[in-house]
């Protein structure tokens, strides 16, 4: 069986090195805001070229904590609009509405899956305050059109980081764009911790600070609260896995862009359409998925499956079809609904050995019509 | 003895490296070593004798922790300071790709050879057909030294082999840099 994913590899890679730091963990005594913490969030903002890293809970906390800074901030308020694709994970969208604040659902590129940039200024009213980019698959969305839409309705731009971090735009890293980004690092991502984690990412002094003490319970000291704030805090154990495989994140996106790069020239299938992308010039992609589109995903999926290959679907249900959103059910948005009905993502993991990568190729090379 | 760059880790080879050794020897990539073991019973006498050697350390290389090739120092001679460079293969080229790996690999074990080892001359002799390898070594600064007439017999016909060497000066002064280059050319 090819897995989609396997994490006791990946993790096995680096035991020596994870069980150390936990042990070092375990016998300080100290579980919480403590060193290694501050070891992660030095680190991370040395990866990024940041001014601040807030280590938090999880990537969904990272967004509604960056949300709620603005909010205590004045930059937004309830019920400000803020612009988001359409085809994201659910995430995106509950951290804005955990806010009372508005998404603007828009339409993505079909090239990229990522937010249309084209689209956006015709979506912006007097209650826009933001556009929340999302890094989907692992490709960065920005553009200078982008940049310059933003700075023209002075509105900011949120990154969403969850399955990019490693990818570069003009030698700068997601997660260093934007006014602000939300990170994961979910156990599945590029750099996964061995549970929930999750960073804000940021160069405003002031939105850092007041993030810290939001994920603090709204507490900059002990038992006295400045902001209702929630409990969102990035333990001593995962930020010190963290910074074990952060040193390895650079090596690992390069084999996902190898895996990537071969999957792009050895399948070829008139029924399969694969990333458009230049794999070699372009480090704008870091590969965290690798999604095709077809017409006949059933049969395909099947037929994978019976070849012992994982697969799966990122995602099946849009934001606006899901149930918890049930007000949006008569929207329509075509391109998103069409990409959720037709892609799916086949395995691309820094673990996966030759014969896996060469197998699942010549698998989906051999799909009849 | 580990050495540890960027990229690439190089560990001593153990029996447990025989199965992934033995597919990348078996495989077309390996076509110009000098044929050794057909079967993994061979293969891990193979790796038992060169690992009980005082002569020679044969490396695995690692990138990310995993396997993807090999590199040997073969031939230590402590009276003359010399020893020769051998059996570089990277086995897993999919997952490697342009990966600068083979080009550390060789870095981390000059310095190791002439740092630590204090060797004064490295030796090598590439195939007449492997034209990829004679021109690499003739651009990090290798001398062609001669040739061996008819040494090894390849796809049933006798080949020549070119000698080369690089001495110490030679590799601080040119193999190096020009390593580090094709390194950093790799990382663009």
């Amino acid at each position: 069986m090819i897995k989609f994913l396997d994490l006791q590899k990946q993790n096995n890679q680096y035991s020596e090195e994870l069980k150390k730091v936990a042990s070092e963990v375990i016998d300080s005594g100290w579980y919480l805001l403590g060193e290694k913490l501050k070891q992660f969030e030095i680190q991370l903002s040395e990866y990024l070229n940041v001014k601040y890293s807030i280590g938090v809970g999880n990537g969904l906390d990272a967004l509604r904590l960056i949300l709620k800074g603005y909010i205590e901030m004045g930059v937004m308020k309830e019920g400000d609009e803020i612009i988001v694709p359409a085809n994201t994970y659910i995430a995106t969208i509950l951290a804005i509405t955990d806010n009372r604040l508005k998404p603007v659902l828009v339409e993505p590129d079909i090239n990229t899956y990522n937010l249309d940039i084209s689209l956006i200024e015709q979506n912006i009213t007097s209650r826009t305050k933001a556009i929340m980019v999302v890094h989907l698959y692992g490709q960065i969305c920005w553009s200078e059109e982008l940049e310059n839409t933003a700075k023209k309705f002075n509105l900011k731009i949120i990154e969403d980081n969850a399955q990019a971090i490693g990818a570069e735009w003009k030698e700068k890293k997601s997660g260093s764009l934007g006014d602000a980004s939300g990170n994961s690092f979910y156990p599945g991502k590029n750099l996964g911790a061995l549970g929930d984690a999750g960073a804000v990412t940021t160069n405003d002094a002031e939105l850092a600070d007041i993030v810290v003490a939001l994920g603090n319970y709204g507490s900059r000291k002990k038992y006295y609260n400045d902001y209702q704030g929630l409990n969102s805090r990035l333990d001593e154990l995962q930020a010190a896995f963290l910074s074990v495989k952060l040193k390895y994140l650079d090596n690992e996106n390069l084999i996902r862009r190898n895996i990537a790069q071969y999957y792009c020239e050895t399948i070829k299938n008139d029924n399969i359409i694969l990333p458009n992308i230049d794999i070699i010039k372009d480090k704008s992609h870091v590969w965290h998925l690798f999604v095709v589109r077809t017409e006949e995903r059933e049969k395909i999926l099947n037929y994978l499956a019976t070849n012992n290959i994982q697969t799966l679907i990122h995602y099946p249900v849009p934001p606006n079809k899901q149930k918890a959103y049930k007000d949006w059910a008569a929207s329509s948005f075509q391109i998103t609904e069409n990409i959720h009905n037709q892609v799916f993502s086949i395995p691309i993991s820094p673990v996966m050995s030759t014969e896996e990568v060469e197998k699942v190729a010549e698998v989906i090379n051999n799909i009849q019509h | 003895m580990i050495l540890t760059g960027k990229f690439a880790k190089l560990r001593p080879i153990t029996v447990s490296d025989a199965q992934i050794t033995l597919k990348w020897r078996l495989s077309d990539r390996a076509k110009f070593m000098q044929s050794g073991a057909k079967t993994l019973k061979q293969q891990e006498n193979w790796i038992k004798n060169a690992v009980k050697k005082t002569n020679e350390i044969t490396f695995i290389i690692e990138y990310c922790n995993r396997p993807v090739g090999m590199i040997a120092i073969c031939n230590i001679n402590n009276n003359y300071k010399n020893c020769s460079l051998e059996r570089l293969l990277i086995g897993e080229i999919l997952i490697v790709g342009n990966i600068p790996v083979a080009f550390e690999s060789e870095l981390l074990l000059c310095d190791y050879i002439f740092n630590e080892l204090n060797m004064h001359k490295i030796n090598g002799d590439v195939m007449e057909d492997n034209k990829n390898m004679i021109e690499f070594r003739k651009y990090v600064g290798y001398s062609f030294d001669g040739v061996l007439r008819d040494q090894y017999i390849f796809n049933g016909e006798y080949k020549n082999t070119n000698l080369v060497s690089l001495l110490e000066e030679e590799y601080v002064n040119k193999c190096r840099p020009k390593l580090l280059g094709l390194i950093r050319l790799s990382q663009m």
